[in-house]
This record gives structure tokens, C-alpha cells and sequence, in this order.
């Protein structure tokens, strides 16, 4: 079979590793800034699709199609994001004779409605938040919000992403709230519908993963807890959620299972909850019909490949996994180019190194020489560890941290090894607040970084030297005071470090020039600058800019080009003095404008004798 | 080689007596050091720096190979002469990598008198020249000086080693292809602008660097001619027409930039081009902590301690192959290597006897034939005095220890671990022995004789001549006072360092990187020339 994976980035090259695995082919299709990912040149074929703008590419389900119909596949896989919910997609593939790699469109469309989703849940007795869907008019909506109680939450029927949310702490903020809900709603989703349910408030979210097949089986693979997210965007994820009562557990999974089998679910999807950590009560969140970024996390604990699985199914295979047992605990940890102590502005830039510890998994859409752009969403890698239990995953997850390097892009790691040690992480008790009320300790010292990216780029240049104490023994001196290390790094100039240690102890990477030095998960790129060209001028000869321009020797003027006042550039002819037979420019030493010029054609000059006079530059 | 079996308890009560005693002859050390470095003059600092002028040991480190040793030399020289007037004589000198190779630094502190040399300041520069030549090394002159400290001309103009002595000097190493290379950073007046005009290519800061052989006040006095500083030798002047310079910076921190450039074309070795002549293997840290020295020094000076304990943390995996051990014991003799490079060391265990002074010289020969350097560890109360000893010949035989060391051509270093006095400093390689370097622990003692012999023997010299005269008690120990205060200040180790009889007192846990560096400038160099020489049997 051969498969295209209408999707890039780490998730592509998931998908193909699987495929291949399997024994199918597969088919990349990219976009111009992605040429050179790795995705593109590890599926067996790639084509170029060009829809607008790269991301309009991915929504484009004509030149998707079209792809697939000239490269001859047979299934097409979304990956998550993207097209991967969209029903009109999933029936275009199938109408177009292509296997698809997902739930059948009715459940993809079912889903797709948060009011259509919670109406469905009801009906299959899958409790949801209470809440109120059933009319817009703003009246009856504050209504509905005085009898579930406050705090309430408005939010966009059609949403996600954080957009078109508000919280109402009381009746008289309601109308209010309400207006601007569906204003943002009308403006993110073209849609300003809203519900209004109850806010929890300490509210975990837990989610379990299902997968089904075409002839009616759907089963969970348990649970995983999300509750790390800033702004409703998850950033840590583990399997399976800590800290439930057995009773909370069970009801998860038979709840979501339930849902599936409500709507013929056939397919790997997620049924996501939110547990009241006071009371453990859980309600009905919604249901993602495609494989989630989060996956690999319940991966490790069943040992399944939730790929393989989708693609058996899509293909029509009964499922034959026999028990599911979960086992163990993971985590994960979502790699964005973001700069955490910047609001988490996205980055880009050109990776230059990536080191990962062997031990951990690393899904990632890019290798060094990748240029990450800011077309796509900020996500790059993921690094997933896991253990025997929860606290030694934890701590296997801190090591992975501590040893993990991007050069050449800022990322999220530093601020994922300092999330890791927080208590709510460390005991398992985290709130979706948790991050969105906490704050940010300071970015750790770039001269730290600074002094140890120059410690190692000394000790590499120690070892390309050999032994010789000159090189080993570093910045040794018989007088008492540390020396000051001068370091000089490109667009960081870091002078007067005390240095106390000669030995660096972190982990870095130098290649050449450049060092990659990463501290506590924070990844510093610095270069190298020999003293030479730190301190080398600008520009040679360009000193003297003198004031005055002389005759380099005696002769008669034979030509004057500039008058007073006039801007000449250096190197602009002023003079011409003849002289031995022989016509010789007499230059300017630098740009300026001419004060004076103290001769004429003819005039018979000496030596040195100052010819035109500059005015003196600021 | 074997690995030296310690004898030392690190637990024991003697042993942490001996290193609270000698952490506080360190920190001593260390805090005299930070005075030169910037001590007791603040003000004088402050227009320095003001005047966005840099200090000199920062001068250094931006010249420098960043993240690399330097190897300061008689940080201490003038400490406790001039009424305390002139940290480090108003010179720091040493030796440091630019593009891997090594230079001789010789640097004028302008906070220090103005950067005007003393007669000690001329004994370091002079002294750090003949380093350079003896290591084959290029100086770098970093010019920030007043010239010659003029009250005290007669001890800083005229003589053989005085000024004129380190220019004749900076000729004749710039002919032996060791480049001389100046950066003008201040005032090079008179004799001063010898420096930067006799070096292969100079470099010259705007609006600091001065050369002119007469200063405007000379210059008025002798012509009636008013002239700016600039206009009379500023580094345009100079640069542009005068040609005295070569290059121009706009800063110090360019003019570094551009010295660091005209090294990468000086054709000289670098530091790790070690040759062939030199045994060398991969270096290995002491089995036993340096730190430990500070245990074994004996807090008493008059209770000896062994050199072998000395040596077992000094050198290469603490291994060591001893020459004759069981003859001539008060000197150890034997092989060892420091930072991979194998010495022959020769150390004492208090007072030489014939027999050791035999071995030692046996030892000399043997080392110079087989072309490996020779590393002495003093700590030597002199020859064996004594009926018996002058019967045995001691005169003669120390002699043979003095001929050896001064003939042997292999480099030599030496450490004042202890006492150096009377003619053992002669035989175990002191000053006038011309070791390529020497330096001293803080606990050292240089004399002609130990102050408690002092004593005994001028008290009665003085009483002997004084015949028939008042010799009460009170007079007696009025003398007796007054030999032990002179000795006790002139053999003490700041009084010799600060009149540059070694090149520096060291941190014992210091000494064996140090001597490393040493020896590593040493390796790049050609074979020294040997003589025919036999190993005669003593």
C-alpha cells in the first residue's frame, strides 16, 4: 500500500517510520520552506504542493488529492492538525477511492461540534459539564447561567485553541463576558455560537485514548493526564493520569468507550474529561477523532504503535491486541521554538546541533541544518521517557533535560526542566491553571552560559592541541586573583567573568567556531571569536583621517577636480601632479568635504606642501 | 618507575599543625600579591582608568591566547624596598601564548610611579630579557613608562646591566630571529623610546602612545620651543611620517587585535612542538595531592622533612626512580617526570656530606650525557663543616658539584623548598648558576649561614675584636640581637624575592604546574649543544 501522509514535521516522519515498518510506501507531500526537512526525504516519494501560502498547502484538500492521485497512493494518512478532523476531507479521500487512515466522517463530523458532541454524550449517558447549549438568545443564556451556578464559563461552540473563552464569576459580569466571547468567536472561527457550562475549578484534564475497528470492537488503552497547559495549549503530558481513585478510573475509560460505541467508532481517537481533582466527578470534555500529538506516552505504557493500529484498521483488520495492560509511566515533553521568558514568542532560526540522550524518544520534525520557519506552529520535537514508575520516568525525564541540546534555535527545553521540578509536577496534582498561574523563575544568567560555552570551546581546543600543560592547565596563573576570562562571543560581548572552575560542567557541543552549550535544559549557541578578529579594526587604513592631503612630492599642479565645499568619497581624485613625465591623482584618504584647496592648475609645488584641506568630521 | 610509597599521616595532629602554619605563610603570600596587583594606590588607579587606559595584567590577558596560562615572574620584586612605594617595581614580565606560541611579556604599570623604572625595575626587565634568550622566546613590550626613575640615575643609567644593558640586549635577541615587538601605550621618553624603536614592528595608540627622545620640557628648555606632546611624537606623527611606527590603533583594544595579527607571521614555534631530543610521555597528575605539601613542611624550620615526600607530589603519577639511594643519602637523587617530561631531580635532605655532594655530581654528568633536564629542590643548611669532613676532602668534593653544575648544559631549574644557605646554594644550582628559572616556597630561607649560626659565629667575630674591651651581657646580646635582625631580614624569602634573587616565590601546590609550563618552553627548543663528556665514577 502506499500511503500519503497529508501532514508534515515530526508527525510525518512518525507516520512513515510505521509505514515502512509495515512494509507500505509512502508519499510526503511539503511545502517550499520544508524542502529540506526530513520528513521529505525519508518517504519513499515526496511531492511539492503549493496552495497559497505553506500552510493553506495543508488545508488545501484539492492539491492533497491531487497529489495522491499522481503519485498513485492508496490511503492517505492526516496525521493531527491540519485536515486530519475535518469530515469533508475524509470523504473526499474516500470518494476519490483512497483508504482513509481515521474514523469513518460521520463520527469525525459528529465530533467536529462541541454542542453536537456534549448532545451526543448526554444521550449515551456519558455525564457533561453542566452546561447549556439549546439557544444564542443572550437572555436566556444568563439564565441558564444563574441556574448552573457561577463561576460559569462562555465559550465558543466551534472552538479550541483558547479562542472565544471567558470566565463569568458573577451574574453581573455576564452580559459582558458574553459579547466578547462572540465577538472573538465570530472573529477565530466565523461562527460566534457559544455555550455556557459550569468552571470547575480545580480542574484536571484526563483523557483516554480508544482505538476501534471496522467490525465494531473499540477498547481504551487507558488514560493519559494533559493538565500542564498554558493558555489551553498542553505542554507536558503523561500515561496514565496519576493520583485517580480506581472508581474515577474505571468510569473514565467505560465512559469514553461508551461514547465511541455511540457513535461506531472505528479508529484511534481520545475521549478528553475534566476531573474535579476535589471531588473526582469528571464530565465530558470532547473527542478528538485522529491521533494525538500526546500519543507516544500511551505507546510506552501498552507497547502498542497506535500508527499500526489506525492503518489495520483503515485497511479493515479486526483488531488483535488481546488485553491491553498499562504498564509503567511516561512522559512527554512537547519541544516548541518558543522563548519562554519572552511571553513564549515563537522562534526561528537555523538548528545547528541535536544531541539527545539515547535513552529517550525523540519525535522530531527537524535536524540540524533545518531551518525552522514561522509558518507552522511552533512545535518541533517531542521527547518522550518513561520508567517503571512515575517518579523514576520523572526523574529519567530530568536527566533527558539535562541532557538534551538544540543549537542555532531557542526552544522550550529550559522552561520544561524547570516545569518538571515544580511540586504540582513532581506529586501529580496539577490544575490546567497551574501554568497560567505560575510564574516564570529568571532565565538562568547568559554569562553562566557564556563562560562555560568558552570553557569547552578552550577544553576542545585542548584536545586538538594534545597535552601540553600551556593547554591544560587553562587560565593558571601563580598570582592569587582569578584572572579574568575574556570571552567574546558574536553579539554578546561578555567581559570581566570571574571563572572559578577550569572545568566546564556542562554539556556542550563545539564544532569549529561554534559552541552549543545547554544549562539546566536551556540550549546557549554562541561563536567563538579569535582575540584577533575581536579586536581587529574595521577596517585597515582608515586611520589618519586626515585633515589635510599633501603633494607626495615636488612638481607642477596639472589638474584640479574638486572646488571648496564640495563631498568627495575616499579614493576620489582631488589633485594631479605632474611630475617626472608622469601624471599622478592625488587622492582623498577618506570621504569628507573639502575646506580648502590651496592651489591651481600650474602652480609649481613642494614636497608636502598641503594641497586641499578637509573640514574636520565630527 | 615506581610509585613512592608516602610515609605521611594526613591524620595526624603534627601534620595539620604543619598546614595551618603553612596555609598562613600562603595566604601572606597571596595577600602581598594582591597588593601589587592593585593595592595602595588607589588614586593613582583611578586616573589610570579614567583616562581609559586599562590595567596591565588585563593588558596581558587581552593579548593572550584567551583561557591559557601566564607565568608571572617576581610579582613580588621591590616589595618592602622604596618605602613600599613600588608594587612589582612598576613591571609586570612573565611569559604567555599568543596564537600557541610563547612570549616573554615585559609590561610597564603606569599606576606604579608612572610606569617609571627603579633599579629593580631594570633588574626584572634585563632578567626578563635573558629568559627570552635562554628559551628562545620573542618579547612583547607593552610602553606605558616615565622612563628612568631619575632621583635614583646612578643605580639605573650607567652600569653594565642597567639600561643601556637591556637594549644592547633587545638588539641582539631580535638578531637571533626572537622577535621584538612594542605596543606604545604611554609616554617612551629618552632611553624610554628605545624600546619601541629597536623592536621589529611597533604599534602606537592615538592619543596615549608618546615617542620622543626629548619631551616637551626638554624641549623648551633646549630650543625656547612650545610643542604639543601629540604633535612632538604622537602616534599620527609617528605613524605617518616619522615612520618610527609602524601601525596606529584608535584603542588599546585594536592595538592588541593588530599585535595578535603580526604574531601569526612571526614564524616561530609553537609551545606543542615539542622535539625530538626531549622525553616525553602522556602526563599523569600526582598519586598524592600537592595540597599535601603544606603538611610536610615542617613548621619548625630546624625539624627537616624528606625531599622524597616533596617529590612523591610533584611529580608524574608520584612515580619516581631513584639514583644510588642507598649512598650519600642526604642528597635524593633520580629520575621522574613533571607534565610528562622526564628530569633528573636532585633534592636535599639537610647538610651535604661528601658522599652526597659525590653523587650529586655523578648524577649531573649522568643527566647531561643522556640530555635529560635537571630539576634541584633545595632545602640545604650548606657542606658538612667539621674535622672529619675537611679530612674527607669536602672542599674538593663540592667543588666537583659546583663545576658540574655550572658546566651542564641540559636546562636546569630550581625551587627554594627550604634553606639555601652558605655554598650549598653554589652546588644545588642557585641564582649565579643561571638556572633557567628559580623560584622559591614562602617558607625559603637564602643566606650564607642560618641566622641561629649567624649568631654564634659574628657575635664572636665582633667579640674578638673588641679586646680587652666592655663586653657586659647586656652588650653581648645587644650584638646578638643585632646579627640575628640582619640575618632574619635578609634571608627571609620577601627580602630575596623583592630584589629579584629568584623569579618569584610560589604556592607549593603552584610548583609543579609551573615548572611544567617551564619545562614545555624548554621541549620546543633545538637541543642545547653538549660537550663530550664522560660519566666519571665518584
Amino acid at each position: 500500500m502506499r500511503i500519503l501522509i497529508a501532514n508534515r514535521g515530526e508527525i510525518a516522519r512518525r507516520v512513515i517510520r510505521t509505514a515502512h515498518g509495515l512494509g507500505h510506501e509512502t508519499v510526503a507531500v511539503f511545502t517550499e520552506p520544508d524542502a529540506e526537512s526530513p520528513f521529505v526525504r525519508e518517504a519513499s516519494r515526496s511531492v511539492l504542493i503549493d496552495d497559497g501560502s505553506p500552510v493553506q498547502s495543508y488545508l488545501s484538500i484539492e492539491a492533497i488529492l491531487d497529489a495522491a492521485k499522481s503519485t498513485g497512493a492508496d490511503a492517505v494518512h492526516p496525521g493531527y492538525g491540519f485536515l486530519s478532523e475535518n469530515a469533508d476531507f475524509a470523504e473526499a479521500v474516500l470518494e476519490a477511492g483512497l483508504v482513509w487512515i481515521g474514523p469513518h466522517p460521520n463520527a469525525i463530523r459528529a465530533m467536529g461540534s462541541k454542542i453536537e458532541a456534549r448532545r451526543i454524550a448526554a444521550d449515551a449517558g456519558v455525564s457533561t459539564i453542566p452546561g447549556f447549549a439549546d439557544s444564542q438568545d443572550s437572555q436566556v443564556l444568563q439564565e441558564a447561567a444563574d441556574r448552573i451556578g457561577y463561576p460559569v464559563l462562555v465559550k465558543a461552540s466551534a472552538g479550541g485553541g483558547g479562542k472565544g473563552i471567558r470566565i463569568v464569576h458573577e451574574a453581573e459580569a455576564f452580559p459582558e463576558a458574553l459579547a466578547s466571547a462572540k465577538d472573538e468567536a465570530m472573529r477565530s472561527f466565523s461562527d460566534d455560537k457559544v455555550i455556557v457550562e459550569r468552571y470547575v475549578t480545580r480542574p484536571r484534564h484526563v483523557e483516554v485514548q480508544l482505538i476501534g475497528d471496522r467490525h465494531g470492537t473499540v477498547i481504551h488503552l487507558g488514560t493519559r493526564e494533559c493538565s500542564v497547559q498554558r493558555r489551553y495549549q498542553k505542554v507536558l503530558e503523561e500515561a496514565p493520569a496519576p493520583n485517580l481513585d480506581p472508581a474515577t478510573r474505571e468510569g473514565l475509560h467505560s465512559a469514553a468507550v461508551t461514547l465511541a460505541k455511540a457513535i461506531d467508532y472505528d479508529s484511534a481517537g481520545t475521549v478528553e474529561f475534566i476531573v474535579d481533582d476535589d471531588s473526582g466527578e469528571f464530565f465530558f470534555l470532547e473527542m478528538n477523532t485522529r491521533l494525538q500529538v500526546e500519543h507516544p506516552v500511551t505507546e510506552f505504557v501498552t507497547g502498542l504503535d497506535l500508527v499500526e493500529l489506525q492503518i489495520r484498521s483503515a485497511m479493515g483488520e479486526p483488531l488483535a491486541i488481546g488485553d491491553v495492560t498499562v504498564s509503567g509511566h511516561a512522559f512527554e515533553a512537547r519541544v516548541n521554538a518558543e522563548d519562554a521568558w519572552a511571553g513564549f514568542a515563537p522562534q526561528i532560526g537555523t538548528v545547528s546541533d541535536i544531541v539527545v540522550p539515547e535513552a529517550a524518544r525523540w519525535d522530531s520534525g527537524i535536524e540540524p541544518g533545518n531551518e525552522v520557519t514561522s509558518h507552522f506552529d511552533p512545535m518541533v520535537a517531542k521527547l518522550i521517557v518513561g520508567g517503571p514508575d512515575r517518579e523514576t520516568a520523572r526523574l529519567r525525564l530530568v536527566r533527558a533535560l539535562d541532557e538534551t541540546l538544540i543549537g542555532g534555535l531557542v526552544t522550550n527545553l529550559g522552561f520544561h526542566r524547570w516545569l518538571i521540578d515544580q511540586p504540582p509536577v513532581v506529586a501529580g496534582r496539577v490544575t490546567t491553571r497551574f501554568l497560567d498561574e505560575t510564574d516564570l523563575p529568571p532565565q538562568p544568567d547568559e554569562r553562566v552560559a557564556a563562560v562555560e560555552a568558552a570553557a569547552h570551546w578552550v577544553a576542545a581546543q585542548d584536545r586538538d592541541r594534545g597535552l601540553s600543560p600551556w593547554y591544560s592547565l587553562r587560565q593558571f596563573r601563580v598570582t592569587p586573583l582569578v584572572p579574568k576570562r575574556l570571552v567574546y562571543l558574536q553579539g554578546r560581548e561578555i567581559h570581566d567573568i570571574e571563572v572559578t572552575s577550569n572545568d566546564p560542567t556542562s554539556l556542550a557541543v563545539v564544532d569549529g567556531r561554534r559552541v552549543v552549550v545547554g544549562i539546566a535544559g536551556h540550549s546557549f549557541t554562541f561563536t567563538a571569536l579569535t582575540q584577533s578578529e575581536r579586536w581587529a579594526p574595521v577596517q585597515t587604513g582608515a586611520h589618519g583621517a586626515a585633515t589635510t592631503v599633501s603633494a607626495p612630492f615636488p612638481g607642477v599642479v596639472a589638474e584640479v577636480r574638486v572646488d571648496e565645499g564640495q563631498e568627495v568619497s575616499a579614493g576620489e581624485i582631488l589633485v594631479v601632479v605632474e611630475a617626472m613625465k608622469m601624471l599622478h591623482p592625488v587622492v582623498a584618504p577618506g570621504a569628507g568635504t573639502v575646506d580648502e584647496v590651496r592651489v591651481r592648475p600650474g602652480d609649481r609645488i613642494a614636497g608636502n606642501q598641503v594641497l586641499v584641506t578637509f573640514k574636520e568630521q565630527e | 618507575m615506581k610509585v613512592i610509597q608516602s610515609a605521611i599521616d594526613t591524620g595526624s595532629g603534627e601534620f595539620g599543625a604543619n598546614r595551618e602554619t603553612y596555609e598562613g605563610l600562603v595566604a601572606t603570600l597571596h595577600e602581598r600579591m594582591r597588593w601589587v596587583i592593585e593595592g595602595g594606590r588607589d588614586k593613582s588607579i583611578e586616573r589610570h582608568l579614567a583616562r581609559g587606559k586599562i590595567m596591565v595584567r588585563d593588558r596581558i590577558d587581552m593579548v593572550i591566547d584567551p583561557g591559557t596560562p601566564f607565568v608571572e615572574l617576581s610579582t613580588l620584586s621591590g616589595y618592602g624596598q622604596y618605602e613600599d612605594s613600588a608594587p612589582g617595581a612598576g613591571l609586570v614580565t612573565g611569559v604567555g601564548l599568543v596564537h600557541g606560541v610563547p612570549y616573554v611579556f615585559i609590561c610597564n604599570d603606569a599606576t606604579v610611579k608612572g610606569g617609571s623604572l627603579l633599579p629593580v625595575s631594570i633588574k626584572k626587565h634585563v632578567r626578563a630579557q635573558d629568559i627570552a634568550e635562554q628559551n628562545g622566546l620573542g618579547v612583547i613590550y607593552l610602553v606605558d613608562s616615565g622612563g628612568a626613575f631619575l632621583p635614583l640615575q646612578d643605580e639605573i643609567f650607567p652600569d653594565k646591566d642597567h639600561f643601556g644593558g637591556s637594549f644592547y640586549r633587545q638588539a641582539r635577541l631580535s638578531a637571533q630571529g626572537l622577535p621584538q615587538l612594542s605596543v606604545v601605550l604611554g609616554g617612551c621618553t629618552a632611553g624610554g623610546a628605545y624600546v619601541p624603536a629597536l623592536s621589529d614592528e611597533v604599534i602606537m595608540v592615538e592619543g596615549i602612545g608618546r615617542i620622543f627622545l626629548g619631551g616637551p620640557p626638554i624641549v623648551k628648555a633646549a630650543l625656547g620651543e612650545i610643542i604639543e606632546p601629540d604633535d612632538l611624537g604622537g602616534a599620527a606623527l609617528h605613524t605617518h611620517v616619522s615612520g618610527v611606527s609602524d601601525y596606529m590603533a584608535d584603542d588599546e583594544a585594536e592595538a592588541y587585535g593588530r599585535l595578535r595579527e603580526i604574531c601569526e607571521t612571526t614564524s616561530q614555534r609553537r609551545i606543542d612542538d615539542r622535539q625530538s631530543w626531549i622525553d616525553w610521555v602522556e602526563p599523569e597528575s600526582p598519586l598524592y595531592d600537592p595540597a599535601e605539601i603544606y603538611g610536610i613542611i615542617s613548621a619548625d624550620d630546624r625539624v627537616p622533612f624528606d625531599a622524597t615526600e616533596i617529590i612523591a607530589r610533584l611529580v608524574d603519577g608520584s612515580r619516581f626512580s631513584p639514583f644510588k639511594p642507598e649512598w650519600g643519602e642526604s642528597i635524593v637523587t633520580g629520575f621522574g617526570r613533571i607534565w610528562g617530561h622526564l628530569v633528573g631531580i636532585i633534592a636535599n635532605n639537610g647538610i651535604i656530606f661528601s658522599e652526597s655532594a659525590l653523587k650529586a655530581t655523578h648524577f649531573i654528568e649522568l643527566c647531561e650525557q643522556r640530555r635529560v633536564p635537571l630539576l634541584f629542590l633545595q632545602n640545604t643548611s650548606g657542606y658538612m663543616v667539621g674535622r672529619d669532613s675537611e679530612a674527607a676532602g669536602i672542599a674538593k668534593h663540592g667543588a666537583k658539584m659546583v663545576s658540574a653544575v655550572a658546566n651542564a648544559t641540559v636546562p636546569k631549574y630550581t625551587v627554594l623548598i627550604g634553606g639555601s644557605y652558605g655554598a650549598g646554594n653554589y652546588g644545588m644550582c642557585g641564582r649565579g648558576f643561571n638556572p633557567r628559572f628559580l623560584f622559591a616556597w614562602p617558607n625559603s630561607r637564602i643566606a650564607t649561614m642560618s641566622a641561629q649560626t649567624a649568631q654564634t659565629v659574628l657575635v664572636d667575630i665582633r667579640l674578638g675584636g673588641m679586646k680587652g674591651e666592655d663586653t657586659s651581657p647586656e652588650q653581648v646580646e645587644a650584638i646578638r640581637r643585632e646579627v640575628a635582625d640582619q640575618y632574619e631580614t635578609q634571608s627571609d624569602p620577601y627580602y630575596a624575592t623583592s630584589r629579584l634573587w629568584d623569579d618569584g616565590l610560589i604556592d607549593p601546590i603552584d610548583t609543579r604546574d609551573t615548572l611544567g609550563l617551564c619545562l614545555a618552553l624548554a621541549a620546543r627548543q633545538d637541543e642545547p649543544a653538549p660537550g663530550p663528556r664522560v660519566v666519571y665514577r665518584m
